[in-house]
């Protein structure tokens, strides 16, 4: 729980990532083991982020259940992870787009038989591009809630009314 | 990206600030929709709501008041009002 507090596991390898590392191979297979091949990849990647998604939720629901419990836990460090996996998503997904349309260009001139699958399959995989930062931003959330509903930080300044309020300290004044 | 619905309330309140502080919101609202919002907005869960009120900084003095709510597609954000700090103190929990 210690690790688990300061950074989670890093998350698996975008799916469109997997696809674009392998085109050079895949462009000198058959149509059909392409479209195989393509669809096993976009099969491993969502088992691997099914149990991403699963540790992320245990720890999200044990440290929630933890502050519930009254607690006194630093979620600052985890939650600032959260945010740079959701960044590095994110980026990540800019990317694989630009790439995508550098190498099925690319593609395109010199296995054009292939490009229809290729072109499909990628499609399928860039669209499951966000769900790694949708993941991580929905944890990072939920534990930022929890922080504020129980453990909140004492009130300070106008913005909160107390004790530092400066409206009713004028008034006192007369 | 946080989906963003703006409130009745927010739309006469927007009415009210003056025309640099709607055109400074309206470029907010913009930023907060990025994936992540940027950090500077300090988009955050109001303390003491349970994630039922969350605040953001609206340009200048003033802030957003946000309520996350849920429909068939999935969460999103009813900017509920927007003023200067003291809208807090319309939202003690």
């Amino acid at each position: 729980m210690a690790h688990a507090l300061n950074k989670l596991p890093s998350p698996p390898r975008a799916v469109a990532e997997e696809i674009l590392g392998s085109l050079g191979v895949l462009a000198k297979a058959e149509p059909h083991a392409v479209r195989a091949a393509l669809e096993l990849t976009i099969e491993k990647g969502d088992a691997a982020f099914a149990s991403y998604a699963e540790i992320v939720e245990k720890v999200v629901n044990d440290l929630v259940g933890l502050l519930a419990s009254g607690a006194q836990i630093d979620l600052d460090p985890l939650i600032e992870s959260l945010l740079e996996e959701e960044r590095s998503a994110a980026r990540s997904k800019r990317e694989s787009e630009r790439r995508a349309s550098v190498d099925l260009r690319r593609l395109a001139k010199s296995t054009p038989d292939k490009l229809a699958v290729i072109n499909e399959v990628l499609q399928n995989a860039l669209a499951r591009a966000d769900r790694v930062a949708a993941m991580c931003r929905d944890a990072r959330w939920r534990l930022m809630e929890a922080r504020s509903y129980y453990q909140p930080g004492k009130p300070v300044g106008p913005m909160r009314g107390e004790p530092w309020d400066a409206d009713e300290y004028l008034k006192t004044l007369g | 990206m946080p989906r963003l619905v703006l409130s009745d309330k927010y739309q006469k309140a927007v009415r009210r600030l003056t025309v640099d502080d709607r055109m400074r919101a309206k470029r907010y609202l913009d930023r907060l929709v990025q994936s992540p919002p940027p950090g500077n907005l300090n988009f955050k869960p109001m303390e003491g709501w349970n994630g039922v009120l969350w605040e953001c900084r609206a340009g200048g003095q003033n802030r957003f008041i946000l309520r996350r709510q849920k429909d068939e597609v999935g969460d999103y954000f009813l900017v509920d009002d927007i003023g200067p700090h003291d809208i807090y103190k319309k939202y003690k929990p």
